[in-house]
């Protein structure tokens, strides 16, 4: 019984998902006809009826069939793969070509979370490989990752997310050159570093290529733009092998920790996901929408700007921008702003840049947030004119 | 005997020096546990991770959250670093 208890305590997340995707399946249209109601409609508001409609849209099959495989991928990126092992190129040997694109494309192949960037930055900053790398660095981990991506590219197409993620790298490599140049003349003392331990790996070789192949080969086949019968039928085979693979090569110990990196990615991020869908859904039905085109429809460096300082002082929660960006999208905002926020958003808030001043400091926190500021304006308004 | 855990103050870090200070009294350990999450610290000692275990002046166990057993076992007989279990961080991507 006590088992039971514990690992309802553990996976509550997965039966809620599952319950309420079964309640919208099969009562949507009910549920609809209620709330769709114009008497229904007084009582409970039309911006709860449009929050609703968000919701739904979020649980429907082809946003799970991309996120579910998506947080199984940051868990296993973040327990299959010795991102130590990584960190150790940033240390100050390696070449400074390589470091840089180790930082700012690691980003994609490694989850930090926000725990462990802080030390990481200010431990290769200072005794590792300087303060253009360690920036890199800093701008990479929260701005390019699998899961950000997946639902950019699902959410508001593919097209923006790619823009999206590839503007992120060079970004990231950009800022970085721009800090060690301004502070070219301190240098950092290189040291020892303590980098996390090691991890043991049980699938290496052969076996790791096979076994991340497929994995990611979930995602693309579920997401793709194909046949839905075919689809389900590649996606369930796939899945089946997934699971062999699952329990024939990793230890024990590895898949426990899989599984519960996976339910901690949903369990964290999910909830959050889903209420600021909702919010959105509602307070975008009380903005006014011709004001808003009037003034976001167009892409100039002003609504850049504004753009990207909405992104600086919202503070929303990991993937929240995503829709809040369709909201946006929706009443009319101009792709170049759009693309100005999607930039600023995740690097740029106040909160983070606070923290980060107390570890270097006010002048290079002011260097590091306007040339950010300056970057992702100009892009979004130059994307803006080529879209 | 000196028991240290170092971090930057996130859930993470918090969560290990709650273990660590529950497993000294279960075992008897008169000694307090020091909580540090002074960022500059942790740079001046070369530390680039978190949450870090350190026993004696030594660094047992680093970038994870080890078991309570594992933990005990630290306190007993401070070793070098070995990594016995396999856990990526424990806050998901956002703490």
């Amino acid at each position: 019984m006590n088992k039971l208890k514990k690992i309802l305590k553990q996976n509550w997340i997965l039966l809620l998902l599952f319950s309420s995707y079964f309640v919208i399946f099969i009562w949507q249209n009910q549920i609809d006809g209620y709330l769709g109601n114009e008497s229904t409609q007084k009582i409970v508001g039309e911006s709860i009826y449009q929050g609703w409609l968000g919701l739904v849209d979020y649980l429907s099959a082809h946003v799970l069939f991309c996120l579910i495989p998506a947080f199984f991928i940051a868990g296993a990126i973040n327990t299959l793969i010795d991102s130590q092992k990584i960190f150790k190129y940033l240390s100050g040997q390696t070449k400074k070509w390589l470091a840089y694109l180790i930082a700012s494309v690691g980003g994609f192949f490694m989850e930090v979370c926000s725990c462990t960037i802080l030390p990481l930055f200010a431990g290769i900053w200072k005794k590792g490989a300087g303060l253009g790398i360690a920036t890199t660095f800093l701008y990479a981990g929260p701005a390019i990752n699998i899961v950000t991506f997946i639902l950019t590219g699902q959410r508001l197409g593919w097209d923006l997310g790619i823009v999206r993620l590839i503007l992120s790298v060079l970004f990231s490599i950009l800022v970085g050159l721009i800090m060690e140049f301004v502070f070219r003349k301190e240098k950092n003392v290189q040291g020892d570093i303590v980098f996390g331990d090691e991890k043991k790996i049980s699938i290496q070789g052969r076996k790791r290529k096979i076994f991340w192949i497929s994995l990611l080969a979930i995602l693309l086949v579920g997401t793709a733009p194909i046949d839905s019968f075919i689809k389900y039928s590649v996606v369930a085979v796939l899945v089946f092998t997934q699971v062999l693979m699952t329990f024939f090569w990793l230890s024990k110990q590895e898949r426990k920790a899989w599984w519960k990196e996976t339910i901690k990615f949903t369990t964290d991020i999910f909830p959050l996901l889903l209420i600021g869908v909702f919010a959105a859904g509602a307070i975008t039905h009380l903005i006014p929408q011709e004001k808003f085109q009037k003034f976001l429809g167009q892409n100039t460096i002003l609504t850049n700007f504004v753009a990207v300082i909405f992104g600086a002082i919202a503070y929303f929660p990991a993937l929240v921008e995503v829709p809040i960006a369709e909201n946006f999208l929706k009443l009319g905002m101009h792709e170049g702003p759009l693309m100005a926020y999607l930039l600023s958003d995740p690097v740029l808030s106040l909160q983070g840049l606070l923290i980060i001043s107390k570890v270097i400091g006010i002048k290079k926190t002011l260097i590091y947030a306007s040339s950010i500021v300056v970057l992702t304006t100009f892009a979004g308004y130059i994307f803006g004119i080529l879209y | 005997m000196k028991i240290q855990v170092l971090g930057s103050g996130c859930s993470t870090c918090k969560s290990l020096y709650e273990m660590v200070q529950k497993s000294a009294k279960e075992m008897g350990t008169a000694d307090e546990v020091e909580y540090i999450t002074d960022i500059n610290k942790l740079v001046e000692e070369g530390i680039a991770t978190s949450p870090v275990l350190k026993i004696d002046g030594k660094i047992v166990c680093a970038g994870r959250i080890p078991s309570e057993d594992e933990i005990k076992e630290y306190i007993t007989k401070p070793s070098d670093k070995n990594s016995l279990t396999n856990q990526g961080c424990a806050c998901g991507g956002r703490c």
